[in-house]
């Protein structure tokens, strides 16, 4: 999931090296415009629902959060 | 009582001794009673039960949103294997319903309160203005409602509390007293930062040791907002009202010097205000969240609301513009647009348009007129047509062979974006938008920048060489200073690190400075502009 991943962050911030970054909230490398893109992105992707709850610094400063984030979402039982 | 007074400064003393000594172990009480007789000492009495109003029923909202989520937890705990899963989620899905029932009735009240203590005088001028438009002969009498101190602070840190109580990021308060010292902070209440539940009520309720090094951290921080506030702002309101408040006599580029001047003016009213709260809590080790981060640095005005009124924009961000962008309405309406605009535009559309009315509440925020509304439209213009446009810049800049590291295009960048806040100014400053529109026109009757270098701007409002000597040299080692902080060069470690001759050598010179080059008089009592919104 992680190359799929990194491969839908890049075509939102191709300016980014998402391997590398591991602060893109906290360091505002990222802005709420490239929050959205990126749920959405993913919500489609991985048939998920991100709610404005999961918009937490911790869930998205680096890929592995992301990752962690979708698998969690994706394997809630309802 | 203002935070500029002498009254402030006893009253800073008697609250800090109290707190260190004889109320060390019960230091929250200590400051709820500072919080509230601070309230009551700056707006009186009369609007003291607005205060509480809004205190006591977020309060019971919290206990309500977490009662009801427990009930729906041991329900699913208890009967979990009995249900199928449709029904499970169903049960979920009520429970979400229960609970935004709930915290709608919540916040559409406390919300109501300030709209109809800040915005009713303006809706019945409007519908004056149609029965007059229409020579209906009907006028409904303007409404003269007291404007509680701090509301549109104090509201939204309330209502920031419910919604995280609701979204299970946060445990409700269970002691009323508490609460109501996290609803009225003193000196925060006035003018913010809006503080976060999870990040400033702990820091209220536990116990802080007396510091020096960070009672010394907070005094000067403190210095350094009087400094903005008294040598700075002060000082620029004598231009910038000349100016602002005669609108017929003034033309060309000294007009927009006047928006530029009310721009500093603004920040350092606003700012200094922020540091006397910040350094008044770093006193009694409570850390506030930052609320500027050098917005005369920005890149864009996108960059500017993320360094101007900080938590404003974050409380925006977090619970306006995330639920609205990620609403279903804005996913459908997401999907529409990209079958009609095409993939770039369609992705962003919603996200925009979520923007847009964020801008637009920030606007009214500031106050009931039109010329908030236009600056909210204003800026979300801006802020909108960057992401929208954004990949076109990329590439108009890589064939113009820019980058970013290139320090001429960065000081490009802040000019464009100091010129674009200061037409802004136009309409936050003028008494109405047409007369800022009046402005601007007669901004660019005449093209004539060296009128800033000619002797007769001192005669602007009388402030004279020595004042407008001083104003600008202030200016100058602000500037200095904000570059030294936008570098992360933390100033107070490195004067901590000096010897005690410059250290105190230094202080002096802050402290008197203020004292002699301070623009107050006898019975001064200074108002921040922030803190009429």
């Amino acid at each position: 999931m992680n190359e799929r991943v990194i491969e839908i962050l890049e075509d939102i911030r191709p300016d980014v090296d998402f391997e590398a970054e591991n602060k893109l909230i906290d360091d505002d490398i990222l802005d709420s415009f490239d929050i959205i893109a990126i749920v959405q992105e993913f919500n489609e992707e991985y048939d998920i629902n991100i709610n404005p709850d999961d918009l937490e610094a911790e869930n998205f400063n680096d890929v592995k959060s992301m990752v962690k984030l979708i698998h969690k979402l994706q394997e809630e039982d309802f | 009582m203002s935070l500029f007074s002498t009254y402030f400064i006893i009253f800073l003393i008697v609250i800090v001794l109290f707190y260190f000594t004889i109320l060390k172990n019960r230091q929250w009480v200590c400051l709820l009673i500072a919080s509230y007789l601070f309230y009551i000492f700056c707006g009186g009495l009369k609007t003291l039960p607005f205060l509480i109003i809004t205190t006591i029923s977020t309060f019971i909202a919290g206990i309500l949103l977490e009662k009801t989520q427990k009930k729906y937890e041991c329900f699913i705990k208890e009967n979990k294997d009995k249900f199928e899963k449709h029904k499970l989620k169903q049960l979920k899905v009520d429970n979400r319903t229960k609970k935004r029932i709930i915290l709608s009735i919540f916040i559409i009240f406390n919300l109501g309160i300030l709209a109809v203590l800040k915005y009713s005088g303006f809706i019945v001028e409007q519908i004056n203005h149609i029965f007059a438009h229409n020579n209906l002969n009907k006028n409904i009498a303007t409404p003269n409602l007291l404007l509680p101190l701090g509301i549109s602070f104090y509201t939204f840190q309330s209502i920031g509390y419910i919604i995280d109580v609701y979204r299970g990021k946060i445990k409700a308060d269970k002691d009323i007293f508490k609460f109501a010292l996290f609803v009225s902070y003193f000196p925060q209440i006035i003018q913010g930062p809006i503080s976060r539940y999870n990040q400033l009520a702990n820091q209220l309720y536990d116990t802080h040791q007396w510091d020096y090094k960070r009672a010394k951290f907070g005094i000067q921080r403190m210095l350094f907002g009087y400094f903005k506030k008294l040598i700075i702002a002060e000082r620029a309101t004598i231009i910038v009202d000349a100016i602002f408040n005669n609108p017929d006599n003034y033309s060309g580029f000294i007009i927009f010097f006047a928006a530029f001047l009310y721009g500093f003016q603004i920040y350092a009213d606003f700012s200094g205000g922020i540091d006397i709260i910040i350094g008044t809590s770093e006193i009694l080790g409570i850390k506030m969240e930052e609320n500027f981060k050098q917005p005369f640095m920005a890149k864009s005005i996108a960059d500017y609301w993320q360094r101007w009124h900080i938590t404003l924009g974050t409380w925006m961000r977090d619970y306006l513009f995330y639920p609205l962008a990620l609403s279903k309405k804005f996913n459908k309406l997401g999907k529409k647009s990209r079958s009609i605009f095409g993939n770039q535009v369609g992705k962003i559309l919603p996200a925009v348009i979520a923007s847009f009315i964020v801008f637009l509440c920030v606007g009214i925020w500031h106050g009931a007129s039109w010329k908030y509304i236009f600056y909210g439209i204003y800026n979300a213009f801006f802020v909108s047509s960057g992401t929208l446009f954004e990949k076109n810049y990329i590439k108009i800049k890589s064939k113009l062979k820019i980058t970013d590291d290139l320090i001429s295009w960065r000081i490009f960048q802040t000019a464009r974006t100091i010129f674009l806040v200061t037409v802004g100014r136009y309409m936050t400053r003028a008494d109405s938008f047409n007369i800022a529109l009046k402005l601007i026109k007669n901004t660019l009757k005449r093209f004539d920048p060296w009128v800033i270098i000619r002797p007769s701007i001192l005669e602007i409002g009388g402030i004279g060489i020595y004042d407008f000597t001083i104003l600008f040299l202030a200016m100058i080692l602000w500037i200095i200073i904000d570059i030294l902080h936008e570098n992360n060069i933390q100033i107070r470690e490195y004067i901590s690190k000096q010897d005690i001759v410059f250290r105190w050598t230094l202080y002096f010179i802050g402290i008197f400075s203020i004292i002699i080059f301070g623009k107050y008089g006898i019975g001064y009592a200074a108002r921040f502009i922030y803190q009429g919104f």
